[in-house]
């Protein structure tokens, strides 16, 4: 079954480190170390076994399928063919510290303030849009 | 008054909007702004806004008409007799950033400011943008300190540049951009510089473009933005007057003829600062290496978020310039008069 990062999401390698933004959350990550690795073999067209078998020497199935899972469900990746449930990414982020992945991933939230996302909800008299 | 439905069709309503707009009120009156290499018409339908805007803009201004320019602005207010066309909102719409999907398309870009009224309208093919005021009286702060920012952001995007989120002091041989996120610095980093040296070129957006293979910085708003603490500190601006918003808690200068002295334009980009606020008991401000994730991560997301723009675009040249310039971080000592001279340092050191 294949990955691929998801169409809202833009990212760049700086050194040995990759920075990735999710345009709709307002997030932005720093991967480095094995997770540097994973996600450049995602852009490179990885799929979810592959990269069982890439990483095998390094981390467990467990531990590759628990980043891909918090990858999913951070919104940066889409995996084809399968839903993963809603896991609550603090406690997928506990369980990567004991594991290979351990400070790999970082996560700043700090700019989706920025983000100003206002549902227009009702429009006064004239037919412009104004804040619930 | 008819609902129009595309965006196209919406863009020419606004431009019907504005013949009607410099007919029935005034005499159009019109100004030219240089940006780096992009030469803008500035077109105003009323005094009010002229006049209300072009302290910000002044530095930019050319002295002389053009015959010929890369983009215009019409600016406009919502007046009897030349109404704004009423557009489609469809409930539910969402506005990220400001942008209206339902009046963008692969042409146009729109944005809608709900807590200013302000709509920025503008068409790639026809380099034509539309600053439509619905009500002069909500205008903020920082719609007369960084005003037309959006369609400015889109202009200078659609031929190379970008307008960012950061400051910028230097001389004309090469200066530094302080980046990172609100309240990281930068302004009063920026304003600590007046009067010591440096040449200060903003405080809050500048211009990033490249002239023959370099990376330059130049001045797009003529505003100073800075808390009451740091203006009242200010060897220079606690001189002039200001006028303070208690919504943002900032006093806004303009930097006038007398202080022309203390800035600069435009210069080659020798570095990116990150002033890093330092709660110890180290009065030595020092710069120190910085990773290029570390700058990006200053620069990139308060850039892509307060800016409607093509943020992938946006990314790929500021990661750009992350790649190719140098970073460090500027750790902050109390010692206010080392700021600048730290930079000093740095510069003379690259």
């Amino acid at each position: 079954m294949s990955i691929s990062i998801a169409k809202n999401v833009i990212h760049d390698a700086f050194d040995e480190e990759i920075v990735v933004v999710n345009l709709t959350t307002g997030s932005y990550y720093s991967l480095t170390g094995l997770a540097c690795k994973v996600w450049k073999a995602i852009c490179d067209g990885a799929s979810k076994d592959s990269l069982l078998e890439m990483f095998r020497s390094i981390a467990s199935n467990e531990n590759v399928e628990t980043f891909l899972a918090l990858l999913a469900h951070e919104g940066l990746v889409i995996v084809d063919g399968e839903i993963l449930s809603p896991i609550n990414a603090e406690e997928l982020s506990c369980v990567l510290d004991s594991t290979p992945f351990q400070a790999t991933l970082e996560k700043h939230t700090d700019a989706e303030e920025l983000l100003l996302i206002d549902p227009i909800h009702e429009v006064d008299a004239g037919g412009w849009p104004r804040s619930a | 008054m008819n609902q129009v439905t595309t965006a196209a069709q919406y863009f020419s309503a606004l431009g019907d909007a504005w013949n009607r707009a410099t007919q029935v009120w005034c005499p159009e009156l019109q100004c030219f702004m240089q940006f780096g290499d992009i030469i803008v018409r500035l077109r105003f339908s009323d005094t009010l806004l002229y006049e209300a805007y072009l302290p910000a803009l002044d530095r930019a201004r050319m002295p002389e008409a053009m015959k010929s320019w890369d983009a215009e602005i019409c600016i406009m207010r919502n007046m009897p007799g030349s109404e704004l066309p009423t557009p489609r909102w469809s409930s539910g719409d969402h506005i990220p950033r400001g942008e209206v999907p339902s009046l963008s398309d692969g042409n146009i870009r729109s944005a809608y400011n709900i807590q200013t009224s302000v709509l920025s309208s503008y068409c790639n093919n026809s380099r034509v943008g539309f600053h439509c005021v619905r009500d002069f009286n909500r205008l903020k702060q920082y719609e007369f300190g960084a005003p037309l920012r959006d369609i400015i952001s889109w202009i200078l995007q659609d031929h190379g540049a970008q307008l960012v989120h950061g400051a910028a002091v230097g001389y004309a041989s090469g200066g530094v951009l302080l980046a990172g996120r609100g309240g990281s610095g930068k302004s009063t980093t920026a304003t600590s510089c007046l009067g010591q040296g440096l040449k200060y070129l903003a405080d809050d957006y500048c211009l990033l473009h490249k002239v023959n293979g370099t990376w330059w910085v130049g001045a797009v708003y003529d505003s100073i933005k800075l808390c009451s603490h740091d203006a009242v500190n200010n060897p220079i601006l606690e001189h002039y007057e200001s006028s303070y918003s208690q919504e943002t808690g900032k006093n806004l200068f303009f930097i006038q003829r007398d202080i022309e002295r203390y800035t600069c334009n435009g210069f080659p980009l020798k570095a990116i600062v990150l002033p890093k606020l330092n709660l110890g008991t180290t009065a030595y401000s020092h710069c120190i290496s910085a990773s290029k994730s570390i700058a990006i991560q200053a620069l990139a997301p308060s850039t892509l978020f307060q800016l409607p723009c093509s943020r992938a675009k946006s990314f790929h040249l500021m990661s750009s310039v992350v790649k190719e310039v140098p970073a460090f971080e500027l750790i902050l000592g109390s010692d206010r008069a080392r700021v600048s001279a730290s930079i000093v340092e740095l510069l003379d050191r690259l």
